[in-house]
């Protein structure tokens, strides 16, 4: 993730403005951000309509924050726990579809068992993809760190401030979630295997 | 641990790309199907509509023109002079009677501003529906939002259907802007 300090407190600068900056600065992160927050929610069950919903939430949130930012941490990380407290808001007062981490066991299903080396070998990848979805829909919080380590570059101080937690509590999550996946592709390295 | 930082190196940096084990291919596997997760989870997303529709709810609960506490406590003291300047400049010009109306009944019209017109009503929804029925008699679409109990419009009229639009809204106290931005409001009136 290219860090953008600079650039990053000249927008919390413009939030806190009020007027027409502030418009600029909510756009910009609208842009930034709306879609990526969407699919977030998509992925914890929300429907279109309720992810519109806590997408408005969110962003009215951050501007109400705007103050509380302390400028120390990633103020992408920030907006992300604003998005993730909000959706735990919303399942608080409504029953999810689908809750953080909290989800029946479930097998990752018609995972191809055979074949060789794993260098380019489509049945490693589709068994990777299908284990990886299993293990989403089994660790939806899990798999949405993950998302953002690969998408985002997100290190253990971003997973901190997104979970609310301290640098060390971050390292211990992380942990747990590669010993769940690696549960979930052990199949995968088989097949690479040629087990 | 120390495992765990490499892994997470691997995972974010794609470190391991090129000459690597079996396993360190997996991971590059791994780094696709979490790639593909992200991009293929759908979502009905309308960037313009749901930007204009948040601007509008923050405009409804006053976050958009205030600036916040931080903001303030740094412009304070020279706002506070600017107002004490500026309500003096407003008395002054209001008892010259320079800007007084002679026609008492024409309708009121805004000059170059977009600013946000809020009227309390008893039945916001029939109050939006008659703007929106009227602005529809003249061809012109009007976008419409909730926010609770109030209803919100926005529209941009054509200039040269500006003096139409403007007869319409008269009655319904509805003044449009001479950049024809119309913003307006309907909220619940307290009884």
């Amino acid at each position: 993730m290219a860090r953008q300090p600079h650039h990053d407190s000249n927008l919390i600068a413009l939030l806190r403005a009020g007027g027409k900056p502030r418009q600029a600065a909510v756009t910009q992160l609208f842009e930034r951000y709306a879609l990526e927050f969407k699919r977030y929610f998509r992925r914890h069950g929300a429907t279109d309509e309720q992810a519109a919903d806590l997408l408005q939430d969110t962003f009215v949130k951050i501007v109400q924050s705007a103050d509380s930012f302390e400028g120390t941490g990633s103020l992408e990380a920030w907006l992300w726990a604003i998005a993730r407290n909000t959706l735990m808001s919303e399942f608080r007062t409504r029953k999810p579809d689908v809750a953080l981490d909290a989800l029946e066991p479930e097998q990752a299903d018609g995972i191809v068992t055979s074949f060789g080396d794993a260098g380019t070998n489509p049945a490693v990848a589709d068994c990777v993809k299908r284990s990886f979805d299993a293990f989403a829909r089994r660790y939806a919080e899990f798999a949405e760190v993950l998302i953002r380590v690969v998408v985002d570059g997100w290190e253990y101080a971003e997973l901190a401030t997104f979970r609310a937690c301290s640098y060390g509590a971050a390292r211990e999550y992380l942990s747990q979630c590669r010993k769940h996946l690696a549960d979930f592709v052990a199949p995968c390295l088989e097949i690479a295997e040629g087990r | 641990m120390a495992d765990d930082d490499e892994w997470l190196e691997r995972l974010r940096a794609a470190r391991n790309a090129g000459q690597s084990p079996r396993e360190h291919r997996l991971l590059d596997e791994l780094r696709t199907a979490i790639r593909h997760k992200n991009e293929a989870t759908e979502v009905r997303h309308d960037g313009a509509r749901e930007l204009a529709r948040l601007f509008f709810r923050l405009r409804s609960e006053r976050l958009l023109d205030v600036p916040s506490r931080a903001a303030w406590k740094r412009t304070m003291p020279l706002s506070a002079v600017a107002l004490v300047v500026a309500g003096f400049a407003v008395t002054m010009i209001w008892r010259s009677g320079l800007f007084s109306s002679e026609n008492g009944n024409e309708a009121p019209v805004m000059r170059g501003s977009d600013a946000l017109q809020i009227i309390s009503v008893a039945d916001p929804d029939a109050a939006a529906q008659e703007v929106v029925a009227r602005m529809q008699m003249l061809g012109i679409a009007v976008e419409r939002y909730s926010v609770g109990t109030s209803v919100g419009l926005t529209t941009t009229i054509p200039a040269a259907d500006i003096e139409r639009a403007r007869s319409a809204l008269a009655p319904l106290n509805v003044a449009l802007p001479a950049n024809g931005k119309l913003r307006l409001e309907y909220r619940k009136a307290a009884r």
